[in-house]
């Protein structure tokens, strides 16, 4: 196997673990323990599956630890393209994880006011729930904050891909109009977040650019041209 | 005189950027919004200028991004006097000031969920939210104290590799040097004698001009990188 072609398919199998882990936090556990406005139910819900709860946040913390990888990864597939580019995508993302692993300390705030240790009791419970809530949303929150992100390092990558001469410029195209649906979803919610759930569904079918380059570099890895491969 | 063929222009349009941006979030916003030690009247201008505040957060991540790119142009700009430095300066520079900036928006987001006053924030009485809203204004001040040793740290090794250039004149790394410290100072007095922060603020404030003179520079003049080989450089100057 082609060195270029061995190291595309890395990428993509420590890419496509995200897979797993980013809809867990994301989507799975809020659809799951957490009642829109309502701050007992939520609470209810997270004591009655603390474990699962717990199981989230460490997801959050593997998915940015991923992260880091897949972009470790990608940087060496690509940096032969262009240098410049690939350490901006890598510094973008090395900020988001960061950023990541902060905004895990929400979701212990929630779930030490929700548990109400001694120290808390001069609080009322449906204080503690409200407080619990608010660290919750502030949780939502740091997502919308770090979608800047999400959406950012896949300029320079997708401007990699098109690039390469090794992987479809098509996939690359793709990236980058992923990437601006991020920045739409991430900027309405901080701006207009009225209309958050409609732009959500509008810019949807589009993050699935992600997926289509994870499932590229895993299957079909890197088309180096034979005369590329002679000239090497 | 194409700025994509001068890499220090590029810094210094980035630098310009971040010069007209961090003030609305750093200054306009508590001016104009934030009575001290009144939260009642402070949420009620937030909730009165909803949009105006969020566009302050939406400045401070602008800001985040920016300095993810300056840092990466100073980087290419200045990789061939040393590389190590370089490298320094996006770590202190661009990497971590980012996160910082980032994580800071959610105290933000914090203090203006408890003014808009959710539902299920109703147990609170609402002038317990506005302290608490309150509590979350100042704590996004004390990150920025915080932020204000990498602010000043950074520009050590900036300032190192402006003096070493041969391209760039050798005051503004001093200037830069000087500007380090003053932040430093600021940081220190913030976090060990608050009472000082305003008074120590007002003083160094010239040394703060290092970074708005070293920006202009940039803009005005330029800056490439050249081989230190003299007369190569003659022949690149041509």
């Amino acid at each position: 196997m082609h060195p270029t072609d061995k190291a595309a398919r890395v990428a993509g199998a420590v890419y496509l673990s995200m897979v797993v882990t980013a809809p867990f936090s994301l989507i799975y556990i809020p659809s799951t323990l957490i009642v829109r406005g309502n701050a007992t139910a939520t609470a209810n819900n997270i004591l009655a599956h603390e474990t699962l709860f717990r199981l989230g946040i460490v997801a959050d913390l593997i998915t940015s630890i991923i992260f880091i990888c897949v972009v470790l990864a990608l940087y060496r597939l690509l940096s032969g393209v262009n240098k410049t580019l690939a350490s901006l995508m890598a510094a973008l993302v090395l900020v988001s994880a960061a950023v990541g692993f902060m905004n895990v300390l929400n979701n212990i705030a929630a779930l030490t006011l929700f548990r109400g240790s001694d120290f808390l009791a001069v609080l009322d419970k449906p204080q503690r729930d409200a407080l619990a809530m608010l660290f919750i949303r502030l949780h939502g929150q740091g997502n919308v904050i770090n979608e800047i992100f999400w959406g950012l390092w896949l300029f320079p990558f997708g401007v990699l891909v098109m690039r390469s001469g090794f992987l479809p410029r098509i996939l690359g195209v793709w990236l980058i109009i992923n990437g601006f649906a991020y920045l739409t979803t991430s900027l309405t919610g901080l701006l207009a977040p009225q209309y958050m759930e409609k732009v959500s569904n509008i810019a949807f079918p589009v993050l699935f650019g992600e997926l289509a380059i994870m499932l590229w570099l895993v299957i079909k890895g890197a088309k180096v041209q034979p005369f590329a491969a002679v000239a090497s | 005189m194409s700025s994509t063929h001068n890499p220090g222009r590029v810094a210094g349009f980035l630098y310009l950027l971040l010069v007209v941006l961090a003030p609305v979030r750093l200054i306009y916003i508590p001016s104009a919004l934030y009575v001290r030690g009144n939260a009642t009247a402070t949420a009620n201008n937030i909730a009165t200028h909803e949009l105006l505040f969020r566009l302050g957060m939406v400045s401070d991540l602008l800001c985040g991004t920016i300095v993810i790119f300056l840092t990466l142009a100073f980087y290419r700009l200045f990789k061939a006097v040393d590389q190590n430095l370089a490298v320094l300066v996006v770590i202190l520079g661009g990497l971590l000031p980012a996160a910082i900036d980032f994580l800071n928006v959610l105290n933000d987001a914090a203090a203006l969920m408890l003014v808009r006053g959710a539902d299920f924030l109703s147990v609170f009485d609402k002038p317990q939210r506005d302290a608490l809203a309150m509590l979350f204004l100042r704590l996004h001040h004390q990150e920025i104290v915080v932020a204000e040793i990498l602010w000043g740290l950074w520009l050590f090794p900036l300032a190192i590799l402006a003096y070493r250039s041969r391209f760039l004149p050798r005051f503004l790394g001093v200037w830069l040097i000087i500007n380090g410290f003053a932040y430093l100072i600021m940081s220190f007095t913030g976090l060990l004698l608050p009472q000082y922060e305003d008074m120590v603020s007002n003083i160094v404030f010239p040394a703060l001009l290092g970074e708005m003179a070293f920006m202009l520079w940039l803009v005005i003049k330029g800056a490439k990188p050249q081989p230190l080989d003299a007369s190569a450089s003659l022949s690149a100057v041509g």
